[in-house]
């Protein structure tokens, strides 16, 4: 009996929250759904009548529910078909319901996708990785919480931000650029006039591009390593270090960047201890991304790699290789110089 | 639906082949199934089960008396109609090649499809039929298929069209008919062994009953290890005792499943029979046995098995079905798959059960992660990043790139390859899981240098991440790894019910083939090649029985010869050439002495190329065969350059015949060429619209010979093109390159940029585009040896990277020497090398994109410049 109490208590609590916590609306197509969107703009869900079982099944378990309508706050909810064939029955009408609304990506349904106030979309997520493998969708409903979560507190920081100059006003953007959607399409203008010189590291981090950052310390233009490249690992070292220190970058964006020197520390085999503070140190930056989840394994599988040669041998050969890749560089350095015209003496 | 696909089929067609006289022996016997001596006659075998009634094979047909094996007593004479018929048959000189028309093929084979075009999405549909063997019969399966021939034999009142259809029109027929064709298709023994085992018996034999199961089962892709097959089925019944179980999902009113999971059950048996995929061969422990045999596992005695510790070698194949299984039931695939015809559900099901990407973990994530609608397939591929390098800096081509992520991706290749990365393969093999994961059939395909794949919808096959249309499968159903062969087969099966019937008089022929009768044998695979010439595995039992007999007549050659052309070329130009070149010229040349007959011959495949494809298989190989063939007269190969000229010059996409009809002029001298180069502009002439691509024929053919001035005077009208040329600063001196010869190390399967080399070389721009490969070279020949003083490329699609790439420079196209290499990186419109001292004299230069890339040279210009002072 006393165990009872608490949760009859919080049932009829939950009962009188019901109207309050939640005014999801629906409509009837995206179109009148962009018109009916308020602040917390408009969430679609994509499914295929003639195609795709499992959408349409969802329909009812997941994007019919009030779990769902809970879950999409005082959004617009609009459920979009996607139809195959267009003699499949109700075809006719699926262009008026879907009105300019894009396609999921890939064309994958069941997906969800969250358009703000104006129609533009700023998230999607598909599939059961996302959305859950339960007919309820626990994870889509989990995701659908955290997109207008970010929606709000990024409409906040952007309001917070109006009034303010300088640095003031670069704090708050910078803290708008650290949300999981995609920033407003005058961020880095604003940005720069806010903070010129990147005191804060918005800029860096908006504009980072881990794979092009690996791509010049590899010198690859298009990813396929030359057959004769030979790293400079020292200035790898300090490039990477110097990236990865800054938290003005994300944890991803540092871990990526820290991996880089990894994979090159393991393939000029280094000291293993050396080799496992890396990984290490990739761990602590996030353990929650996935190269973070990835560091106990590279640690049993690179970190205690038996090294045939000996620290001196070691020094040796990666002077010798520095000295080499060092003067090809400065030659490839001169012919590049030349651009698009070559002289020849 | 049977009459329709015969009475108003292939029975109104004409004799095209040319039949056997009466009586005539022929000594080959089809020699495809694995028992090759002719069987025992009947009595003995039911001598011999009357002998023993406790072995329990009777049959059991229902709807017929109860007569035990008494039923088989009029089947015993196996040749009892024979006579009668061979008087009827008689020989049919009277049919030969001339009689047939290109008309009179498109109509046969209209009415040949019954209800006119097929989309190929209906599973053929064989009649209601419920006869009943009982399972017993199943355990002395060599008894059973010579019961089964003696039977089929006493109905076949003759092998004329007419006794044929009518002996198709019945199903225990048909049934019969598929039932020996499987049991042919077996290893006796070993299923006999399998078949003693009551509970792979019982399992089986409903399935066995099905004629359309057993029609599917054995017609619909390659069985080639039937006992196999069959065994892998007895386990996934018993695995899955619902396998026939009808579900109503969400409410429905009509089950949607109805059949689906035993249709699935053979394909997948069928194809991981035939590839070997059986899954790991590891010892068991008894615990693992038992579990197993809990399962209801059934461990059959396979080849080489024998005397060995007990494995599981179904794991693959079980899994794979269980994975379509529990799809099907949730109801989780797309909602094509159910539409789809028994051969199309081989591509998803039976798709690369070794691969990694082929496992049921994989396969359940693309499911539930990747649906699609059939047609975005196609772009699926792009959801995994293209990253030749991984974030580690580890080579793709290294054993680094997946191996630290191997972890966290347990059995679930797809997702890691959508996170890590990959290159052409693992995205074309992403799309292609993903396609079939969903029950959409799809196929990995090499390319030059490249991997793509195909997805099937609306009717073809469409090409997916895919740079060149020189394509070859990775698999197929049966058959050739060619596009072709993939095309050719796919038109075939849309023409189900005739297809079906051909199928089966063709195991007809063979049965009787097996039982001493070659002559009806023979006149069946005729039958059966007319009905449905698409189906190449009947023209190699037709072709194996027909060679000798077919002898050294020249007009029943001609003939054969005739109906290959006009019932193949038109829509598979390839597949015909390649069959011309294997199976029917290498006896038919020997046979016809006269030129003349040889050049009708030939002429039947060129006045038969109707289709808008261009030519891109080795279609030399044939043109070489047909004109080496004509020996040394010079008259009669002018007669052949103009047979080919005027095909050609009807059907232009084959224009690289006209490059290859100026290399051999060449080879000839210059009064041929100039007969041949007057006889093309003859042909243009009549048909005006071919005039520029028959030019890209002779252009190409030009440049592979190296006559500048036949390129340039072709090239003459196409010196103007509308190219937008970027605004450049010349290097100074004057352009020598104009009037000079471009030719490509590889060129491109579009031809029709080719007339627009020679403008390339000047400064209005034209466009020089070679195929996707490594060390591609474009070299240009200048009209005299020159100083040059500077050299402008201009590229189609900006300067962009040109890492590797170089120039060379060779002053009689031997011996070249490097001048320099091309920038790495530029964002300039073009390229500018000038050279300011020791201007080397050349007449050469090439430029050469290096090994280590995959490129294609595509330029709007290469503009070479002198030493001089410009004019």
């Amino acid at each position: 009996m006393i165990t009872r109490k608490p949760s009859k208590v919080l049932a009829v609590l939950a009962l009188l929250l019901v109207p309050f916590s939640w005014g999801a609306q629906r409509a009837e197509t995206f179109p009148e759904a962009v018109e009916k969107a308020g602040s917390d703009g408009v969430i679609a869900y994509c499914y295929g009548p003639d195609w795709n079982a499992r959408s349409v099944h969802l329909l009812k378990t997941f994007w019919q529910t009030p779990a769902a309508e809970e879950a999409a706050g005082n959004a617009v909810m609009v459920a979009v078909p996607f139809y195959e064939r267009s003699e499949a029955k109700g075809a006719e009408d699926a262009s008026r319901i879907r009105g300019d609304m894009p396609d999921p990506a890939f064309s994958v349904c069941p997906s969800v996708m969250f358009f703000d106030k104006n129609g533009k979309k700023y998230a999607e997520f598909q599939g059961s990785d996302y959305l859950g493998s339960d007919d309820e969708c626990t994870e889509g409903l989990k995701n659908m919480r955290m997109y207008l979560e970010a929606l709000r507190k990024q409409q906040e920081l952007l309001a917070k931000a109006e009034p303010l100059v300088g640095m003031e006003k670069a704090k708050v953007l910078v803290e708008v650029g650290k949300l999981p959607i995609p920033t407003p399409e005058d961020y880095l203008q604003q940005l720069e006039l806010a903070d010129p010189t990147d005191k804060l590291g918005g800029i860096r981090r908006k504009t980072f591009d881990a794979l092009k950052f690996m791509y010049k310390q590899l010198d690859t233009p298009d990813g396929f390593l030359k057959p004769d490249f030979e790293a400079d690992y020292a200035q790898m070292k300090k490039d990477c270090l110097a990236i990865f220190e800054d938290e003005a970058y994300s944890a991803r964006d540092r871990q990526a960047v820290l991996n880089l020197l990894i994979g090159q520390s393991r393939r000029e085999a280094i000291q293993a201890n050396q080799l496992k503070g890396y990984i290490k140190k990739v761990h602590k930056a996030d353990p929650e991304t996935d190269y973070g989840k990835l560091s106990p394994t590279l640690v049993n599988l690179w970190g205690n790699m038996k090294h045939k040669l000996t620290p001196e041998e070691r020094k040796a050969a990666r002077e010798a290789k520095r000295a080499k890749a060092k003067e090809k560089k400065a030659r490839k350095r001169d012919e590049r110089r030349a651009k698009d015209t070559i002289e020849i003496e | 639906m049977l009459a329709l696909g015969l009475a108003g089929g292939y029975l109104a067609a004409p004799a095209i082949l040319p039949m056997l006289s009466q009586g005539e022996k022929v000594a080959a016997k089809p020699d495809k199934p694995k028992e090759q001596k002719p069987e025992k006659p009947e009595e003995e075998t039911v001598a011999e089960t009357k002998e023993d009634p406790a072995k329990g094979e009777d049959f059991d047909w229902s709807g017929e008396p109860d007569d035990g094996l008494d039923r088989f007593a009029d089947a015993e004479d196996p040749d009892s109609f024979q006579d009668g018929e061979e008087e009827a048959i008689g020989e049919d000189d009277d049919v030969e090649g001339e009689n047939v028309t290109p008309e009179k093929i498109a109509k046969y084979r209209r009415k040949g499809t019954g209800q006119g075009e097929d989309d190929g999405m209906r599973p053929v549909r064989e009649p209601a039929f419920k006869a009943k063997m009982s399972p017993a019969v199943w355990k002395q399966p060599k008894i059973l298929k010579r019961r089964l021939a003696g039977r089929l034999r006493s109905r076949l009142k003759g092998v004329d069209q007419d006794s044929v259809e009518k002996y198709l029109e019945d199903p225990e027929v048909r049934l019969m008919l598929a039932q020996w064709e499987l049991l042919n298709r077996c290893d006796l023994d070993v299923l006999s062994q399998l078949m003693r085992d009551r509970k792979a018996c019982e399992a089986l034999a409903p399935l066995l009953n099905d004629l359309q199961w057993v029609s599917d089962f054995v017609y619909d892709g390659e069985l080639s290890k039937g006992e196999v097959a069959l065994s892998m089925l007895a386990h996934f019944r018993q695995v899955d005792p619902k396998m026939d179980e009808e579900i109503l999902v969400d409410g429905g009113d009509k089950p949607s499943n109805v059949g689906l999971k035993r249709r699935v059950a053979g394909v997948v048996a069928v194809e991981f029979a035939r590839n070997g995929w059986y899954g790991e061969e590891k010892e068991l422990t008894k615990e693992e046995l038992d579990n197993l045999k809990d399962l209801g596992y059934i461990m059959p005695t396979l080849p080489g098995k024998k005397g060995k510790a007990k494995t599981d070698v179904y794991r693959a194949a079980r899994e794979r079905y269980l994975y379509f299984a529990e799809s099907i039931d949730q109801d989780r695939l797309n909602g094509y798959f159910a539409q789809l015809p028994t051969w199309l559900m081989h591509y998803c099901c039976g798709w690369k059960g070794n691969s990694p990407f082929g496992t049921a973990n994989t396969m359940r994530w693309l499911r539930d992660n990747c649906a699609a609608p059939a047609r975005a397939y196609t772009g699926m591929a792009y959801q995994v990043p293209y990253l030749p390098t991984n974030v580690y800096g580890d080579s793709i081509f290294t054993q680094w790139y997946y191996q630290p992520f191997d972890v966290i991706y347990p059995d679930n290749f797809a997702k890691e390859t959508r996170d890590v990365g990959a290159v052409c393969g693992g995205l074309s093999h992403f799309g292609t899981s993903a396609a079939c994961a969903n029950g959409v059939p799809a196929i990995t395909m090499g390319e030059p240098g490249h991997c793509a794949y195909a997805v099937y919808f609306d009717g073809k096959w469409h090409g997916a991440n895919s740079l060149s249309e020189d394509r070859h499968p990775h698999w197929n159903t049966w058959g050739e790894y060619t596009w072709s062969a993939l095309q050719m087969q796919t038109a075939m099966y849309q023409q189900g019910q005739l297809t079906r019937d051909a199928q089966m008089v063709c195991t007809l022929a063979t049965m009787l083939g097996q039982y001493n009768n070659p002559v009806n044998a023979l006149k069946l695979f005729e039958l059966a090649v007319q009905m449905q010439p698409l189906y190449r595995p009947v023209w190699d039992f037709y072709m194996e029985t027909a060679a000798r007999s077919l002898g050294k007549r020249p007009r029943k050659w001609l003939g054969v010869n005739e109906f290959v052309c006009t019932s193949i070329t038109p829509g598979h130009p390839e597949m015909c050439a390649k069959f011309l070149q294997e199976r029917i010229y290498p006896a038919m040349l020997k046979t016809l002495r006269s030129p003349k007959q040889k050049l009708a011959a030939f002429e039947a495949y060129f006045k038969n190329l109707n289709i808008n494809e261009k030519a891109q298989w080795d279609f030399h190989l044939l043109l070489d065969m047909q004109y080496d063939s004509l020996g040394t007269s010079r008259i009669h190969k002018e007669k052949f350059m103009d047979i080919l000229v005027d095909n050609v010059a009807k059907h232009p996409e084959f224009c690289q015949m006209i490059a290859w009809a100026i290399k051999k002029a060449h080879a000839e001298g210059k009064p041929f060429s100039k007969k041949l180069m007057a006889k093309i502009d003859e042909a243009i002439k009549a048909n005006p619209d071919s005039k520029d691509l028959i030019s890209c024929g002779v252009i190409r053919g030009a440049e592979e010979i190296g006559d500048m001035e036949l390129a340039n005077l072709w090239s003459q009208d196409y010196l103007k093109p509308e190219t937008k040329m970027p605004e450049f600063e010349p290097t100074g001196g004057n352009l020598v390159s104009e009037g000079g010869l471009v030719t490509l190390s590889k060129y491109n399967d579009d031809q029709s940029n080719i007339i627009l080399h020679a403008a390339a070389l000047t400064e209005n721009g034209g466009h020089i585009y070679s195929a996707f490969g490594k060390h591609q070279t474009v070299t240009v020949e200048l009209p005299k040896k020159t100083r040059i003083g500077g050299i402008v490329i201009v590229p189609t699609n900006g300067c962009g990277s040109y890492r590797t790439w170089g120039i060379e420079v060779s002053a009689d196209g031997q011996t070249w020497k490097r001048l320099t290499d091309l920038p790495d990186s530029s964002k300039e419109a073009c390229m500018r090398v000038c050279i300011k001292r020791s201007h080397p004299l050349v007449k050469f230069i090439r430029i050469d994109s290096g090994e280590d890339q995959l490129v294609g040279i595509n330029f709007k210009a290469i503009l070479i410049y002198d030493n001089k002072k410009a004019k």
